[in-house]
Order: C-alpha cells, then structure tokens, then sequence
C-alpha cells in the first residue's frame, strides 16, 4: 500500500510536466507567485462572505454578498489548486513525507466538506437560518485561514 | 545505514532522475553545523532546491543547496557545479536521515556563496 503510493508519487515526479517544473528557471517560482494570489483572492473573499452570513455588513444584501465573492473565493481555489499541483508535481516524494503538507491535504478535505454542507444543505438562494449555518460559516473562515497557514509551514518542516 | 529516503534518493539517482529535496530548515539540525570538503558527484540545479552529492571521507553526502533563482541572483552558476570539483559547504544535517546536508553557504575557490 505504501509502497504503491511511493510508486505512484515517483511516476508524478517522473513525468515530463514535473520534469520541466523542475528545469525551467521561471516556472516553479511563477506557480509560487500565482499560488500566494490564488490564495488571497479565495481567502479574502470566503472570510468577508463567512463574515457576511454571521451577521457583519447587514446592509449588503446576502444574495447579493453571494453572487460578487463567492465566483472571486472559487476562481482563486482553481488558481490556487493548479499552481499548488503545478508545484507538487515537481517534488511529490519528498512534498508527501512533510507533516505540515499532510495537515493542509486534511484540512482541505474538511474545507471541501463544509462547502458541500453549505451548499447543498444550508443555502436556498439565502442560508436556511439556523446555529448549523453559522457554525458552518464559522468553519469555513477557520479552517481557510488553517488551510494557508499550514500551507506556509510546508517550508518549515 | 540506509535510510528509506536515502534508498529512494539512491533509487531515483540510479534513474537518472533529479530528487530535489523539499525540507524546510526546521527539518535540520541548527545546532550542530558541519564544515565538509568534498568532490562533486552529481549535480541538479533545478527548482525547488539545487542538490549536489558529495563524495567526502569515504561517503556520498547529498548536499541541499538553493534555489536556482537565488544562486544565480548571488552569482553563482550552474557551470561553476562541475562534477569532479572540489567544494567546501557549511551546513546543517537533516535530522532524521543519514547522508543530507542543508548548506547555508559553499565555497567554490575563493567564491563563497551564501544560500540561506
């Protein structure tokens, strides 16, 4: 089982795309700054909508919070997610050994569950009003913040 | 001893493939620095970390240097890496593999180059 995952890890490493990552001066660095934008465009703009469902800024309408920064917190994941796979395919062994790299995969997992929650239980065009809902914005804001802070910390472990 | 990672680092070497190591400086052991003088083995200049090994005192040592980007901005080029020169390193050993190194500096000559 591990021994597959290893397998599979070093064939990412091993295909050209990585190949590349690793041997153009320009691209590694240019998928870390992307990545740091990606990051705070969705950070920025999930916190102010979390925010906005807990009760700050009332007189902005939620519909209206929802359609301006929720398509800005999804474009900013995609980027975010291309370049951080851009950038772990170029050292996927090594990227899979380090603790704060496994915490991040983790957290964005349970990220990604609470945004399922939100968005196929809790949200009708508005949020179904409720403690679930709250708690739901108040975790999506947590565990972003998490999500990038563990992501830094990958540099130093 | 050879570790796991070390196996895998002499797998992908054996491959022919770059095994550019991605630790952090927390991963290494600050506390006890070591000057080694070696001769170039190998060479991989590429991102995320530039790697030499090093043969010194009857042992390869896999040498975690900077990124590209950084060394070239501090004057040190790929061409000066050549396999068969002898350099001198400071650095830091991985705390938990045998045989790994972080330089915070190499020296190549009289040019000694920082990479921290």
């Amino acid at each position: 089982m591990e021994h597959e995952a290893h397998a599979w890890l070093a064939a990412i490493e091993a295909s050209p795309f990585a190949v590349l990552m690793r041997e153009s001066l320009w691209l590694y660095p240019l998928a870390g700054v992307l990545h740091v934008v990606g990051i705070g465009l969705l950070l920025g703009s999930i916190v102010a909508f979390d925010l906005r469902v807990l009760g700050a800024a009332r007189a902005v309408p939620l519909a209206d919070a929802a359609r301006w920064l929720l398509p800005i917190a999804r474009g900013g994941f995609v980027l975010a997610a291309l370049t951080g796979a851009a950038m772990f395919s170029a050292d996927a062994t090594h990227l899979a050994d380090n603790p704060a790299f496994l915490v991040k995969g983790a957290l964005i997992l349970l990220a990604g569950i609470n945004v399922l929650l939100f968005h196929l239980v809790l949200w009708r065009g508005e949020p179904v009003a409720g403690p679930l809902t709250r708690r739901s914005a108040l975790a999506s804001a947590a565990l972003w913040v998490c999500v990038a802070s563990a992501g830094r910390l990958i540099a130093y472990f | 001893m050879i570790t796991r990672r070390f196996a895998l680092a002499a797998t992908l070497a054996a491959a022919g493939l770059p095994a550019a190591a991605h630790h952090g400086w927390g991963g290494y052991d600050a506390a006890n620095p070591v000057n080694v003088t070696g001769t170039i083995q190998r060479v991989s200049f590429d991102n995320p970390h530039g790697t030499i090994w090093l043969q010194a005192e009857g042992r390869t040592l896999e040498v975690v240097l900077a990124p590209p980007f950084r060394m070239l901005n501090r004057g040190l080029r790929s061409e000066q890496l050549k396999v068969g020169e002898t350099v001198t390193i400071m650095g830091y050993p991985r705390r938990t593999t045998a045989n790994e190194v972080r330089a915070e500096w190499i020296r190549i000559g009289q040019q000694t180059t920082q990479l921290r």
